[in-house]
């Protein structure tokens, strides 16, 4: 029974970690998504941008 | 999986350990997009040079490369001139003009340049940036091997696809989101919870451990490795029942991977209706946002309100997983004193950069973004956002970890998410184009 509960209480934690890190990646994306947005409005990424980048 | 990797501590403090493999991939990446610059570049000197070579073979003598220059300036000129007048709808695109070299190698041999062929050879294949960040990737991982000082970064590379999920919002209005919503939301309760509750009540019939069968459902039905680190304690899975499940999901997504695009090809599938099966279908975002890539911008599209869908499940399955594996056996053994906190489960499973999304629809619908904004938005900062993640998630296919998939819930697992892919196939072809097309 308690090794059950170990194992029960090492996923609990795992699951929490990882929702917390996954949480944490998800604002990171956000913030990364509205800088991108505001480049582009802003005109500092414009349609030259991506071909700039290449050969 | 909600995005490819299992929640990336983007810190300051990791940045140094990540470094060296997010730059590894945005070479990696840069270097693929280079490649399919490269290809549709040459493909469109191919159809060109097609067309002098029409001309050549049907015993036109061949024109000077100022001649053939001017004439195709005249001719673009004119359609212009019709389209200020009103006489035709569409303004015409630039003509493409071989360069001079080329003109005069196609014109004076009469037969097509070898690099011509196997551009154009290699876009009919699909072999565009997302084949080679995937294959290389993949074969770069499985033989020469990964050095330890990339691994955490090209691990933190994964989620990089998600800001691009987030900003091709700008192409959707409301009425595409709501309408191939609801259908997708039809989709993904019939095969995807479909799915999780077939693997449940089959493993529980089967003898297999409630760890196993639980993970099992969660990741092979909703979402992959999210999903079932979701589950596994509600379901107390063991370690081992863990990897199992985490290898048979990353085996059937690589299988998905590099056979359903050309799967939908042979059964003639449109890119929407490939869209809308893989965005059914495959368990994993990365890997479902490559396969609709690699088919297309229009599978894309639809691809991704799907996965839309399917993501904003994952606090669905947990509360599912919960009812049937402790709330269910309590009832029955009149034990009361196990209760169901939904908003709770809802409110730390959410996956939140979802928002973000429908953020972007809202302000695509307000109007804020102009036709270009869109471009380079949609197409162009996606395909760099796309061509990092791609590159992680291609340098992180190790067939070691696919070969940890195994026990009896492998079998039910694969059997399970072939079938759904099997049916969903069938139902989305049955819907047919219209109803997934977004406009």
């Amino acid at each position: 029974m308690s090794k059950k509960c170990d194992v029960h209480q090492v996923w609990e934690d795992k699951a929490s970690a990882t929702f917390s890190a996954e949480r944490k990646e998800d604002f990171v994306v956000l913030i990364l998504a509205a800088v991108t947005v505001a480049a582009v409005w802003a005109g500092v990424i414009g349609p030259k941008f991506f071909k700039s980048l290449f050969f | 999986m909600a995005g490819g990797g299992i929640g990336v501590d983007y810190t300051l403090r990791n940045l140094p350990r990540m470094l060296p493999g997010l730059l590894l991939c945005v070479f990696f990446g840069w270097a693929a997009l280079q490649w399919d610059a490269t290809i549709h570049g040459y493909e469109q000197d191919y159809k060109e040079a097609a067309a002098v070579l029409t001309g050549v073979k049907a015993g036109k003598p061949a024109a000077s490369f100022a001649d053939y220059k001017h004439a195709k300036e005249d001719k673009y000129k004119a359609a212009l001139g019709r389209f200020d007048q009103g006489l035709e709808k569409q303004k015409p695109k630039k003509p493409h003009v071989l360069d001079k070299g080329t003109y005069e190698t196609v014109a004076a041999s009469g037969n097509m340049p070898f690099t011509l062929k196997f551009a154009s050879f290699m876009v009919q294949i699909q072999m565009t940036y997302v084949a080679v960040l995937l294959l290389i990737g993949m074969l770069i991982r499985n033989t020469i091997g990964l050095p330890a000082v990339f691994q955490a970064g090209t691990i933190a590379a994964r989620p990089i696809i998600k800001p691009g999920i987030v900003i091709l919002g700008a192409y959707y209005l409301w009425s595409d989101v709501l309408r191939v919503g609801v259908i997708g939301l039809a989709l993904v309760v019939a095969f995807v919870m479909g799915t999780a509750v077939m693997i449940c009540v089959w493993g529980r019939k089967g003898k297999v451990d409630d760890g196993l069968a639980g993970v099992m459902a969660a990741g092979a039905g909703v979402c992959g490795v999210s999903a079932a680190v979701a589950v596994a304690p509600v379901v107390n899975a063991k370690p081992r029942d863990f990897f199992y499940a985490i290898g048979t999901i990353l085996l059937f997504g690589t299988l998905c991977l590099f056979t359903f695009p050309y799967i939908g090809q042979l059964l003639g599938m449109s890119q929407p209706v490939f869209g809308a099966w893989v965005g059914t279908a495959i368990l994993n975002t990365a890997q479902l946002v490559a396969a609709a890539t690699w088919y297309g911008h229009q599978s894309l599209l639809t691809a991704n309100i799907i996965n839309i869908v399917r993501v904003g499940f994952i606090p669905l399955i947990v509360l599912w997983a919960i009812y049937y594996y402790v709330i269910k056996p309590a009832a029955a053994n009149a034990d009361h004193t196990q209760k169901l906190n939904v908003l709770q489960v809802i409110r730390e499973k959410f996956p939140v950069f979802i928002l973000g999304f429908f953020v972007m629809v809202t302000l695509n619908e307000l109007g804020l973004f102009t036709q270009t904004q869109r471009d380079v938005l949609g197409k162009d900062l996606l395909k760099i956002f796309f061509a990092i993640g791609f590159a992680g998630v291609g340098l992180n296919i190790a067939f070691g970890d696919l070969r940890k998939a195994g026990g009896k819930a492998f079998a039910i697992g694969f059997v399970a998410a072939t079938l759904k892919a099997v049916l969903a196939a069938a139902a989305v072809m049955l819907i047919g184009a219209e109803a997934f097309t977004v406009k």
